[in-house]
Order: C-alpha cells, then sequence, then structure tokens
C-alpha cells in the first residue's frame, strides 16, 4: 500500500535526522576535549530517550492514526473471521434492516420527494377538480382547452399558466437515412407554447418549442423529442435536429432534444415527442378539434409573493364561475370544489394511491431496522462479556480504556458498514420487486392513454445512498455504544476473578434482557400485520366477482386510431366479434367500451340523484357506468339475466334506445316497480333521448373486489358506436385464457395490421394488477413477520444460552440437591418465557395503537382481530420455546461435579 | 517524556520552544542541532534546549507550516536538514512574541520593585 511506504520514508528520514544531530553533537564535544566515546555517550544522555523521541513522532503524524484504525479494523475482521456464526447473523440482520429501509426509502423518494428538474419546482401548482364527494379516489386534473385559455387571461396570482395533453399513437415514423414506421407506442405531448419557458427547461441539443411555435391551428409542424427517444431511434453519433417524424398524416420538423434528466413532468410515463398544442387536430385526428381537447392537464407558476393558498381561492372560484359560464368539460358539473396541488414533484396519481401503503411499509421496515438493532447489540453484548479476559489482558499489557472502547467502536462501525453494503444490495433488487408491482398496477383507459405500465427509475440515486450510509453508521453507534461502554470499564480485576462465573443469578444483565423484550415487543405488530394484511388478501382475492375470470381474455385497442369512424366502428366490431368469435379454442367473444377491473373509478353513468327514471324518484347517492358492449358480451364474462330479455340483432341503430341494466341500478331507479319497458336517463344531457329498460341482469364488482355496488346500464354497439373509439375484445376460451392468447392476437392483425393493440391480459392477471398495492403490503408484511420472527429467535437464544451458561454453577447445585432435569429445563423455559410475556405485555398495546393507520388498506378484517392478535402471541411464545430448547437441554447435561469443580 | 532540570540552568517553559525556535529561524535557515545551540548561545547559556523535545517540536511547526525543512550539507561537510521560517511562521512569530511581552510585562508588575533583579 502506497501509505505505507510513505510512513516508512519519513520515518527513516526523521532516524537520520535525530542521527545526523547525534553526530555533530558528539564532534562537538569531542572538540572541546571529551574522548569519542564519552562525547557519544554524553551526546546521547543530552538527547534524552530516543525511541520514546521516535515515537512521538510517530504518534503526532496524521497517519499514524489512520494506521491505528487500520490496525483496528484488520484486528475486528480477524476476529469475524473467528467467530462467523456470529458475524453472518449480526451481517445478516442489519443487511435486512438497512436494505428494507433503503428499499422503501427510494420507492418513497421516487413517488414522494423528487422534484422535477425545473426551475424553482415549489412555485410550481397543477389545478385539480376534486371528485372526492363523488366517489373518485383522488381528484382529477383532465380540462379543456377553454378553460385553460380562460383562465390563463383572468387567473390572479399566477406568472404564467401552461397546458399540457398527453396521447399515445402507434404509427409515428421518422424520416431519412435508419427510418421507418415505428410501430410501438409513442408517448405524444401536445404543450402550449409557454410550457418549456415557464417550465425552464432548456433544450440540449437545438432548442425548445417556444409562444412563436404556438400561434396558429395546424401551421407549427415542430417537435422536440426527449432523450430517451433520440436513443431509441438513432445511432449516438446522428444529429437528430433537421430530421423529419410523421405519423396521422403530417410531417414534423425536429427543433430539439431535451436533456437527459427530464423525460415530462408525468412520474411514471416518459414523454416521447413534444409539439405545440396548436397542432392538436392533427395530433388527434380521431377527435379533433381543440374545442375538443378535455384532457387538458394545467400547470401554472406562483408569481413571488403569492402563497399557494391565495391563489387556490382565487382560482378555485374562477372555475366554478366559469364552469357556471358552460366552460369546460361538462363533467365539471359533478364537481364541488377546485383546488390547487404541488406540482414541483411532478403529476402522479400514484402518489396518492400509494402514500398510504408506503407509509405503512415505512413504519414497519422502522421496526425491523429497530429489531435488527436490538439484535445485533444483544449479540455483541454477550460476545463482549465472553471477552471480558481478553480485553482485561489487553488493559494489563498498556492498552488505555479509550483505545479499548475505540477497538470496540471500530467492531460495529464495520459490522455496520458490511452490513449497509450488503444492504444497498438487497435494497436494489427489493426494490426492482415494488417498483414492478407499483409499476405494474393499472392505469384508467380513456379515449387517450391506454392501460399501461409505468416506467419508474427506482434505481439509487445519491439520496438513497447517503441515506443508506448514514444509516448504516447511525445503527452501528445504536448497536455498539453499550458493548463499547462495558468495554471501556473492564477491570485488570477480572483477569485474576477468573471472570465473573461464580456471578450468580444472571440478574446483572438488565440491558440484554430489556433488548429481548423490546424486540419481542416490536416484533408483534409487525407478526400482527403480516396476519392482517394476508387475510386481508385473501378476502379481496376471493370475493365473488359476479363473473368468470379463469376463462377469460382481454385485449385492450384503439380502433380511434385507424381512420374509422361512427358506422364504421360499429362494422369494425362486428368484424372482430365474427372472426374471433369463430377462432378454434373460443366459446366466445365480444367487444366493449371497457373492459372490468381497471382499478379505477369510471364516472361515465353520472350519479343517480341526476338520473330520471320514468314514474319513480331515483334513490341518490349510487354511482353509474355507461358501458357500450356488443349482444355476446353478458354469455362472455358468464353474468346472467334476471328478469327481461338480452340484446339481439333486432336492436338496431335507430330508435327505440334500449338499454340491459344491472340490478343495483334497478334498485336504485326504479325500486319495487318492474323496469321492463320503463325509460330513463342517467345524464341530464340525454333527456330528449330516453332509453327504454329491457331488461336486467347480475351484478358485478365492476372497477375492483373493493367496489362498492354500481348502477351500470349497458347499450348495445349498434347504437353508441363512436364510444368504441377504444375498443376492449373480451374473448372466453374453453380451458384457460393464455391458450387463445396468440391466435386472437394474430387473428386481430389479419383483420387490420393497422390496429393498435395496446395490452393484453387475462382476468387473472387483471385482479393481480388491481390488487397491486394489496399484494405489495400482504408480501412485504409477511417477509417483514419472518424476518423479525427469525431475528427474535435468535436475540432469544443468544440470550438464554449465555445466561444460563453463567448459572452453571448454581445449576450444579441445585442438581446436587436433587432438582430433576426436567425441573432444570423448566426453569431455562420459564426464564426466556417471562421475558417473552414481557414483551408481549408491551407489544399489545402498541400494536393495537399501530394497526389502526392500516386499516383503510384492510378488506374485511378488522385491524384488532383477536384471532390475529392471539396467534401472533401465540408465534411469539413458540418461537421463545424453540429459542430456549437448545440451552435448556444443554444445562439439563450438567454434571454438578463438574460444575463445582469449574469454580 | 524525561524532563531533565539541571540545577545552574533553566528548562525552557512549556510553550515557549516554539518561540525560541522560530525566533532562531528568522536569523536564517539552520538545522536542530544549530537552532539548540544558538537558542544556547543568545541566551548566554541561560536556557538549556532539550535535544529529545527539539525534533518532535520541529516536526510538529512543519505540519503545521510555520516552518520548512530541505536536507542540506552543513558547515563541517555533514548532510543535516535545514530549517527555514514560512510567511506563516513569521505571522506565528510575531503574535506569540507579543503574547510572551505581554505575559511577562503581567509578571513583573505583580512581583514589583522589591524583586527586581532577584
Amino acid at each position: 500500500m502506497r501509505w505505507t511506504f510513505w510512513r516508512r520514508r519519513t520515518a527513516d528520514d526523521f532516524s537520520n535526522e535525530v542521527d545526523a544531530h547525534l553526530a555533530m553533537e558528539t564532534e562537538r564535544l569531542v572538540r572541546s576535549g571529551m574522548s569519542p566515546d564519552d562525547a557519544a555517550f554524553a551526546a546521547r544522555r543530552a538527547f534524552g530517550n530516543v525511541t520514546a523521541t521516535r515515537e512521538q513522532f510517530h504518534e503526532a503524524r496524521t497517519s499514524a492514526r489512520f494506521e491505528r484504525l487500520v490496525l483496528d479494523v484488520r484486528y475486528t475482521l480477524r476476529g469475524m473471521r473467528r467467530a462467523p456464526g456470529f458475524t453472518a447473523v449480526a451481517v445478516l440482520s442489519l443487511a435486512l434492516g438497512i436494505g428494507a429501509s433503503a428499499a422503501i426509502f427510494s420507492t418513497i423518494n421516487e413517488l414522494l420527494l423528487k422534484n422535477l428538474p425545473v426551475a424553482d419546482p415549489d412555485r410550481l401548482v397543477m389545478l385539480r377538480a376534486d371528485d372526492t364527494a363523488a366517489g373518485g379516489e383522488w381528484g382529477y386534473a383532465s380540462f379543456s382547452y377553454d378553460l385553460y385559455r380562460n383562465l390563463r387571461e383572468q387567473a390572479r396570482g399566477f406568472s404564467d399558466i401552461v397546458a399540457i395533453g398527453v396521447l399515445d399513437r402507434f404509427n409515428v415514423s421518422l424520416g431519412g437515412p435508419g427510418g421507418g414506421l415505428d410501430p410501438a407506442r409513442t408517448r405524444v405531448a401536445i404543450v402550449s407554447g409557454n410550457y418549456f419557458s415557464v417550465l425552464g427547461i432548456g433544450a440540449a441539443r437545438g432548442r425548445a418549442i417556444t409562444p412563436a411555435d404556438d400561434r396558429v391551428p395546424g401551421r407549427h409542424p415542430v417537435a422536440v423529442m426527449s432523450d430517451g427517444y433520440r436513443r431509441r431511434r438513432f445511432a449516438p453519433s446522428d444529429d437528430p435536429i433537421g430530421r423529419t417524424l410523421a405519423f396521422n398524416g403530417t410531417t414534423y420538423d425536429v427543433i430539439g432534444v431535451m436533456p437527459a434528466s427530464f423525460s415530462g413532468d408525468w412520474v411514471g410515463r416518459p414523454i416521447d415527442i413534444w409539439v405545440p398544442m396548436m397542432m392538436e387536430a392533427q395530433v388527434m385526428t380521431e377527435r379533433p378539434g381543440l374545442e375538443n381537447a378535455n384532457f387538458l392537464r394545467i400547470i401554472g407558476r406562483l408569481s413571488p409573493g403569492v402563497s399557494l393558498q391565495q391563489a387556490e381561492r382565487d382560482a378555485g372560484q374562477l372555475v366554478k364561475r366559469l364552469r357556471d359560464e358552460k366552460i369546460g368539460p361538462r363533467r365539471l358539473s359533478l364537481v364541488e370544489r377546485f383546488g390547487l396541488a404541488p406540482a414541483g414533484g411532478g403529476y402522479s396519481p400514484q402518489r396518492e394511491s400509494y402514500g398510504t401503503s408506503l407509509l405503512i411499509l415505512a413504519v414497519a421496515v422502522a421496526l425491523v431496522l429497530l429489531i435488527a438493532c436490538a439484535n445485533v447489540a444483544n449479540l455483541l453484548l454477550a460476545r463482549s462479556e465472553a471477552r471480558q479476559r481478553e480485553m482485561a489482558l489487553r488493559l494489563a499489557i498498556g492498552a488505555g480504556a479509550g483505545r479499548i472502547a475505540r477497538q470496540v467502536i471500530t467492531e460495529s462501525v464495520v459490522l455496520g458498514v458490511i452490513g449497509g453494503a450488503l444492504g444497498v444490495l438487497l435494497s436494489v433488487w427489493v426494490t426492482g420487486v415494488v417498483g414492478s408491482v407499483i409499476g405494474g398496477s393499472p392505469i384508467p383507459v380513456d379515449s387517450r392513454n391506454a392501460a399501461q405500465p409505468l416506467t419508474l427509475s427506482l434505481h439509487p440515486d445519491a439520496r438513497v445512498l447517503a441515506f443508506a450510509a448514514g444509516l448504516s453508521v447511525l445503527t452501528a453507534i445504536a448497536f455498539g455504544l453499550a458493548p463499547a461502554l462495558r468495554a471501556a470499564s473492564v477491570s485488570i480485576a477480572s483477569l485474576t476473578s477468573r471472570g465473573e462465573a461464580s456471578s450468580g443469578t444472571g440478574r446483572r444483565h438488565p440491558l440484554s434482557r430489556l433488548l429481548v423484550v423490546l424486540q419481542v415487543a416490536l416484533s408483534l405488530p409487525l407478526l400482527i400485520s403480516a396476519g392482517l394484511f394476508a387475510r386481508s388478501m385473501h378476502n379481496l382475492r376471493s370475493v365473488d366477482l359476479g363473473f368468470d375470470r379463469q376463462h377469460t381474455l382481454l385485449v385492450w385497442t384503439s380502433p380511434g386510431q385507424t381512420t374509422r369512424q361512427g358506422s364504421q366502428l360499429a362494422a369494425f366490431a362486428h368484424t372482430v366479434v365474427a372472426r374471433v368469435s369463430a377462432l378454434p379454442g373460443v366459446l366466445s367473444a365480444s367487444v366493449a367500451s371497457n373492459g372490468v377491473l381497471t382499478g379505477i373509478s369510471d364516472q361515465s353513468g353520472g350519479r343517480s340523484e341526476n338520473a330520471k327514471a320514468e314514474g319513480v324518484t331515483p334513490k341518490p347517492g349510487v354511482l353509474g357506468i355507461s358501458l357500450v358492449v356488443s349482444p355476446k358480451y353478458f354469455e362472455t364474462l358468464g353474468l346472467h339475466l334476471v328478469e327481461g330479455r338480452l340484446f339481439t340483432d333486432a336492436d338496431g341503430a335507430g330508435p327505440p334506445r334500449v338499454a340491459v341494466v344491472n340490478e343495483t341500478m334497478r334498485r336504485a331507479l326504479f325500486g319495487d316497480v318492474d323496469p321492463i319497458g320503463r325509460h330513463y336517463y342517467l345524464l341530464p344531457r340525454d333527456a330528449a333521448a330516453q332509453t327504454q329498460v329491457i331488461g336486467v341482469v347480475s351484478d358485478v364488482k365492476w372497477g375492483s373486489p373493493r367496489d362498492r355496488a354500481r348502477m351500470i346500464e349497458y347499450v348495445p354497439v349498434s347504437q353508441a358506436s363512436a364510444q368504441l373509439n377504444n375498443m376492449v375484445v373480451l374473448v372466453r376460451a374453453v380451458g384457460a385464457a393464455e391458450t387463445v392468447a396468440s391466435r386472437v392476437r394474430s387473428e386481430l392483425a389479419a383483420i387490420d395490421p393497422g390496429l393498435p393493440v395496446i395490452g393484453l391480459d387475462t382476468l387473472e392477471q387483471q385482479l393481480d394488477d388491481v390488487l397491486a398495492q394489496d399484494r405489495l403490503l400482504a408480501g412485504l408484511a409477511v417477509a417483514a413477520g419472518l424476518v423479525v420472527a427469525i431475528l427474535t429467535c435468535l436475540g432469544l437464544y443468544g440470550v438464554i444460552s449465555y445466561v444460563t451458561a453463567r448459572r452453571t454453577r448454581e445449576i450444579g447445585i441445585r442438581v446436587a440437591l436433587g432438582a430433576t432435569r426436567s425441573g432444570v429445563i423448566a426453569m431455562v423455559i420459564g426464564e426466556s418465557g417471562k421475558l417473552v410475556i414481557a414483551g408481549i405485555v408491551l407489544g399489545v398495546p402498541l400494536t393495537l395503537a399501530l394497526t389502526r393507520y392500516a386499516s383503510s388498506r384492510l378488506y374485511n378484517v378488522s385491524a384488532g382481530d383477536p384471532v390475529y392478535v392471539a396467534a401472533a402471541i401465540a408465534l411469539m411464545l413458540a418461537v421463545a420455546f424453540v429459542a430456549s430448547l437448545l440451552p435448556a437441554w444443554r444445562t439439563s447435561r450438567v454434571d454438578p461435579m463438574d460444575a463445582l469443580r469449574a469454580e | 517524556m524525561s524532563t531533565r532540570t539541571t540545577p545552574e540552568r533553566a528548562s525552557i517553559l512549556q510553550g515557549t520552544l516554539d518561540l525560541l525556535i522560530l525566533r532562531t529561524l528568522a536569523r536564517g535557515p539552520h538545522h536542530g542541532h544549530g537552532i539548540a545551540l544558538a537558542i544556547q548561545h543568545s541566551s548566554n547559556h541561560a536556557l538549556l534546549v532539550d535535544h529529545g523535545s527539539l525534533y518532535p517540536a520541529l516536526q510538529r511547526m512543519e505540519s503545521r507550516g510555520w516552518i520548512r525543512a530541505e536536507w542540506g550539507v552543513s558547515d563541517n561537510n555533514r548532510r543535516a536538514r535545514f530549517y527555514e521560517l514560512t510567511k506563516a511562521g513569521r505571522k506565528q512569530l510575531a503574535a506569540e512574541a507579543g503574547e510572551w511581552r505581554r505575559l511577562a510585562d503581567a509578571v513583573s508588575s505583580v512581583l514589583g520593585a522589591e524583586f527586581a533583579g532577584g
């Protein structure tokens, strides 16, 4: 090593200097008349202790401190090799604790903490409509271009306001060399001209879109691409500036490339291409016209000095007024409240829906980490007891108490660092799992964005690594402090008194016992929640959804992007149904305007209080869904007819408008009256063309197993074909749904090679996706439960075997006095039982306090369910029993003569 | 470290050794042995420099940047490590000298006239 070389040279250098001094002094003394021998001796005497001086030189060097550290670390590593069992358990405990914490932290970091790489992100806000009163899970953020324009002109408190809409296109082709059609999904954002300047992001190459690029509808065919898209479509050496991109019949000049750090403001949805808002009609050819653009998010930058609350008050009133003037999407009529949300972290519906789960997990991993620390502290304590003689010996040969304490602290820090490093590796893996579960959860299918996984960049960044490093050091201090203090207080006397073998009852180690009690108390909430979440997951999986999930395949397509419109869509649907039904292995096939188990609260059917039913007043407070389906839909999904009839081909495009409704809708709208043949409408806009009920079918859990009962009206394809812009093909297979997947896919390609197939899922997969959060919680809760059960077992084992070993003599006397072997075993087990019961007494109230916060994520099981509390207590007692079996057995073998002689 | 006291010569007060070394080097570069002799000479042999503590002190001052050192050849053709004052060293000398004078004055005024020249 370099530093060793350097140290030797300077030490030699110092020696040379001292030698030179001695020679000069000797010479001087000889000159003054001394004999050479006397002079040399006198020179040495005048110098004093040459070796001590050299040592002093050594100590003073900063490298010496480093050298000491290296010695300590080497000594520690040697000690670890000598005690591999101890080391493995300690390092593994820490790796689990730190790894789990780092994984959850990096997920929280990505979803909750990270800011967009924009200028002054704290001043960005986003307009939101709060529809929680209407049963939505979060406020939605889609508005119209009209609303944006009016807001931008009239709102006070903003330095500027931008609008952005995101659409998926499947037919983008690149002009020039190496170009061609890209059949994959390309995410296109239409942005107002001020988007980039207000956010404060410049292009990495070329230039960004400016207000000058956004003046005249259809006249600004320019595009900015993301760095990710550039890498996907271009060789590294190619310059994309000046090349062209074409889709939906329009060719765009590439004017810029964004930096790699910015891929849009939607977390998990990286944008490929940005084009000016004025190109809306060219991008969204299936429903052109900015007057139809009801899917824009509106982001504002607050003026200096204006608080979010001030701006929110003003903007809220303004939007309400605009809404009342019939500006903005129609569905705003249901919204009670408009607000502003911080937008500096980007747009992320997941943030809110996963917030609770992530906090639950954060508490869980914090508990695991505490338990791991307690475990390692206990191991170190037990080890330091065993090493008392070693410490005393080192003290006796001249090490200071401070030096010994430093050695012990070095040991904990080395453990912490190794555990932390392993933990980071572990966290990369855990984060991958967490990320894929969160990323895989379903996304709303609406007219522009199909169901698709999130692209989360969950890799450890500097913040996560700093977190893990800080955690390692903190934990090292937490678990290393007690052993260090104890080591520093060792006395040489313990060398002569033969350790403390005679110290008796083991009551001398309150700290170890306290740590075990603490471990048990902290484990209990984790064990109980593992049970609760697993039960909840089981409940969710076994809910009767009202349809057959075993054999059904869903294919998400977008015929709206194939230039078909109106009746062409109906004809296309008809062809698809006919050809897919004819495939071998297919029992029946149908199409619908939306799938099931999307996890999203569909609002298309309004609310029962706004509906009207012939001759009856509807019961208020029930949400509705409106679906367009082909006749075989009910058969394909396995819904059964309750009253009336289903569709036939006779239900054509013309009047009368007819619909099949579900039982909930029948109860909400018609009460006890026979609904067949009666007219109704769900949305006031349909008041002129009322619909007649022809049949009633069974209820389903439409969005997720958690869904409350919803009204559903099923409208035949022939009467509402425009809503088939996005079309879900439902296929019921004879066997497992997967068996027909590839056949269905190739048949669709044969019907129209240009049909965008956005996704293909079995209902089982859809259910998995909808339950992603519950799976995540249940999986991690069970894993955490297992880990802490093992850690607690190890901790108890360590303490009990240590304490009983200490009591060998006492037990020997007991045996000599007639105690039976089983009596001794019972005594040892009773010892650990006492600790566990103390832990349980502390843990139960703690659990009840903590699990209350988890109850919002539980399904059909109460947070305080005594069954799970009892099961966890039983498990803890079993763990205590197992942990003390071996020490108990060992103790029972004590030969009283040996035990007494050992003294 | 052994502190030897010779009856007829005062040993150097803790902390003043640095000041003396700095002052000596202000006259020009010196090796360690030369510094020790120079201090003895200029104090008319009233002060004895403990050779054993001189070198650690030089080492310390070098690492603080007050002095720098280089191997060279002495008057009688011996290889020796020569020390010279740095800019920081000069500043330090000024500061320590002022400090010392204040202390000496203070001690003198406490002692008063009757113990003057004791």
